[in-house]
């Protein structure tokens, strides 16, 4: 029954291991050939980009409450909803996102 | 015979006067899993049709499923006698033939395949690993069972699991009901109604179950990790994938190619691009007219002298250990990647590594966004995901291979 077992899970680890071996070497030579075809195009990734530091105390963040403003009042104008708006955002705060992940995701690749 | 005669006899053969307690708990049961089914939408697609299944055979006078046909443990080394059941079986006797005979599962596994994207996977390989971590719980319990010892309280005697009963227990951890159902028809077709609900159940609670394990095993900081974004993986990979784990798996374990080979075959039809419009057949018309059999057909089996007994208890009990220590193990998977990337992987992709898909990955996703609002795990937790299902599929393969 032991030996059952740890043969058991030693051969599921085997063929797994060997499978991913296989994949990992293939896509290498993948790889190659992508790159001996088309000259590198130049590729900003996502992880290049510096993300922006979420603190605590973002809610008091002047920069980021003129940017708001300036984009629901810029909306506002283009929408002709009135022309010489005032508004003033006094706070802000994130609510809770009720997209279907799987939607997000596929938006998210499509951005990067 | 006269008017009361006849109002006597009919009266007599109804299922009224002849029904016993233990199928009015049957029944009582079965409408409980459709009220799962239907108000808590517990895995729907197969928990309605399973219960409706087991509803169907626990009626009294129906003659819809004889379990007399399939097993006698009177009789050593008993064969169904297929010619019998064709000509006096009832409907549901030939929904089951494609179970027994080992057709439907593998058919469910071609629409799985067909129906998911192997790309995470191809793209980074190593979470390979992670979804054979997430098999230990599959052999810790096929161990486990075999340890319970044969007991007798309150004049219920258990007479304790064989090495093939704990065999088909065990695989309940793979959290794949087609791989558990296949596995529990070749090695203990008697326990296939209380496997099959255990399984669909805790692929349900998956959300439920895997939670409060991941959260135990990894700190805040190992949650929030944000991974790499994946590779792009070209068509060419992506056909190429299916042929060679088929050509790898089927030469290693002869026993696990009806569900590989299915499984990849699908996903060829899907990514091949030439053949849409089977392709399409498969991921709907097809794998939904083999759920509705399979799913009567697996309840069927659960007829209340099969499925009222201590072994459905027991067997509910190690499957969610089987599970948990899946998730565990997956989960611990993952950790050690993190370690060895220094921080790369986030040790929630593991617990994906059950096969469940695509819930233990949306679950992953749900989990890593609770600790950092702005991370996207899901499709990082795809690939242990269908890694999980080929790992549970060579599990269900070796053991076949061992113990039948």
């Amino acid at each position: 029954m032991w030996l059952q077992s740890i043969v058991g899970i030693s051969v599921v680890f085997f063929a797994l291991i060997a499978l991913s071996v296989f994949i990992y070497l293939f896509g290498k030579v993948m790889a190659d050939d992508r790159e001996k075809k088309k000259v590198k195009p130049e590729i900003i990734r996502a992880s290049d980009v510096k993300s922006i530091e979420m603190d605590a105390d973002i809610e008091n963040d002047g920069e980021l409450i003129a940017v708001i403003t300036a984009a629901i009042q810029a909306s506002l104008v283009k929408a002709g909803i009135s022309p010489e708006c005032k508004i003033v955002v006094k706070s802000f705060k994130r609510i809770g996102n009720d997209t279907p992940v799987w939607n997000t995701t596929g938006r998210e690749e499509l951005l990067n | 015979m006269n008017f009361i005669d006849a109002i006597g006899k009919l009266l007599a053969e109804s299922g009224f006067a002849t029904m016993t307690i233990p199928q009015l708990i049957m029944i009582a049961f079965s409408c409980f899993l459709l009220y799962l089914g239907i108000v808590k939408k517990y895995e729907p697609l197969l928990l309605i049709p399973i219960a409706f299944g087991m509803l169907l055979t626990n009626l009294p006078g129906t003659q819809m499923y004889h379990p007399e046909f399939w097993s006698n443990t009177a009789i050593a080394n008993f064969k169904p006698d297929y010619m019998q059941i064709l000509q006096k079986g009832g409907i549901l006797d030939l929904f089951y033939i494609g179970i027994k005979t080992g057709i439907f599962p593998p058919l469910i596994f071609l629409g799985v395949g067909a129906m998911n994207d192997f790309g995470p996977l191809i793209a980074n390989p190593k979470t390979f690993l992670l979804g054979a971590a997430a098999q230990f719980g599959i052999f810790f319990t096929f161990i486990g069972a075999q340890l319970i010892p044969a007991f007798t309280i309150f004049g219920i005697s258990f007479a304790g699991f064989t090495a093939l009963d704990a065999g088909a227990i065990g695989i309940i951890g793979g959290a794949d009901g087609p791989t558990a159902i296949f596995t529990a028809t070749k090695l203990a077709p008697h326990l296939l109604g209380a496997i099959a609900v255990a399984a669909y159940s805790y692929m349900a609670l998956v959300p439920v179950i895997q939670p409060p394990i991941m959260k135990f095993l990894t700190t805040k900081k190992e949650r929030q990790v944000v991974m790499k974004q994946l590779r792009p993986v070209s068509k060419k990979e992506k056909i190429i994938f299916p042929i060679a784990v088929t050509i790898l798996v089927v030469l290693l374990i002869p026993a696990a190619a009806p569900l590989v080979g299915m499984l990849m075959l699908g996903n060829l039809a899907r990514e091949s691009g030439v053949i849409d419009r089977l392709s399409k057949t498969i991921q709907n018309e097809l794998i939904n007219i083999v759920t509705i059999l399979l799913g009567i057909g697996v309840g069927a089996t659960a007829t209340a002298e099969n499925f009222l007994a201590p072994t459905t208890v027991i067997i509910i009990l190690l499957g969610l250990v089987a599970f948990a220590i899946g998730t565990a193990f997956g989960v611990v998977g993952g950790k050690l990647m993190y370690w060895l990337t220094k921080g790369k992987v986030n040790p929630l992709i593991g617990s994906a590594g059950v096969s469940a898909v695509p819930m233990a990955a949306r679950v992953s996703q749900k989990v890593g966004q609770e600790a950092n609002p702005s991370n996207y795990l899901l499709m990082h937790a795809m690939g242990p995901n269908v890694a999980g299902v080929i790992g549970s599929a060579v599990a269900a393969g070796i053991l076949i291979s061992i113990l039948g």
